[in-house]
């Protein structure tokens, strides 16, 4: 990659990965509570995880890679858009905080579904 | 605040105005913006091994998560949003941590791929939990 060609792909990851992130914010105000209480089960973080997983996983799949190619659209969807949805920063806070409040089974509940469900939404997404 | 220590409860009790939600959502694009950039910067030169540039990531990400609550808190929400929101949100990553997985599962490196998942929750939610700890313990959080 020349220089002028790095630049257009980390503007076109940072311009997608602050849309990523807002949708992320928006998800997560919406779903994480019920009527203004916190879910036992964060499922706003758990949802755009997921759907972020699936994206990324069909960004990598042969059809995706076909119809979009690995140009400046795929970072910025890819290494932009899909990876800044997703966070590992609030999923991590989240089960630590479960778990400093002796709530194992929900931290054990909602790191497996997430775990689980984000590697069969990945590797469905790849196979599409 | 409920007794767990979760604040989303008491975010959602706060009226917002339009112009509340309109920093707010420029705080979060501006700091997803700059985290996935920096992420990029990490992990797609050459020569950085991805699995190990990814776990640095999310490490440092959840612990800087932390301490930018820690600091930030409710007093400023603008700066709060920016950093924890919108910047380790968008610096840290869990999408490319299972494409990862399914490409190691899927050529046959099941144990490899096991260990991704293991290290980036453990190291993430220890980091976590160490700032945390530290926190409470030094008292110097401006909650």
């Amino acid at each position: 990659m020349n220089p002028q060609n790095t630049a257009l792909v980390y503007a076109c990851i940072a311009l997608a990965g602050g849309f990523g992130a807002v949708l992320r914010m928006f998800l997560s105000d919406r779903l994480d509570t019920a009527g203004g209480a916190p879910r036992r089960i964060p499922l706003g973080t758990l949802a755009t995880n997921l759907v972020a997983a699936f994206a990324l996983g069909w960004l990598n799949s042969e059809s995706a890679l076909a119809l979009i190619g690995r140009g400046h659209l795929f970072f910025a969807l890819a290494v932009g858009f899909s990876a800044s949805a997703s966070t590992f920063s609030a999923f991590s806070f989240q089960l630590a905080r479960m778990l400093k409040f002796k709530r194992i089974n929900d931290a054990l509940a909602y790191a497996i579904l997430t775990m689980s469900a984000g590697a069969a939404l990945a590797w469905l997404g790849m196979k599409l | 605040m409920r007794a767990d220590g979760n604040i989303i409860g008491k975010m959602h009790s706060q009226k917002n105005t339009l112009s509340d939600v309109a920093a707010r959502i420029a705080a979060v694009f501006a700091g997803g913006a700059i985290g996935s950039a920096a992420r990029a910067a990490i992990v797609l030169p050459l020569g950085i091994n991805p699995l190990a540039s990814i776990l640095l990531c999310n490490v440092l990400g959840s612990a800087l998560y932390v301490f930018a609550g820690r600091i930030f808190g409710h007093k400023f929400r603008p700066l709060k949003d920016f950093a924890a929101t919108g910047f380790c949100g968008g610096f840290t990553t869990f999408s490319t941590v299972c494409k990862d997985f399914v490409l190691y599962a899927d050529s046959g490196e099941f144990f490899c791929a096991l260990g991704i998942f293991a290290a980036n929750l453990l190291l993430c939610t220890l980091s976590v939990h160490l700032i945390d700890a530290a926190a409470d313990k030094y008292g110097k959080a401006a909650r």
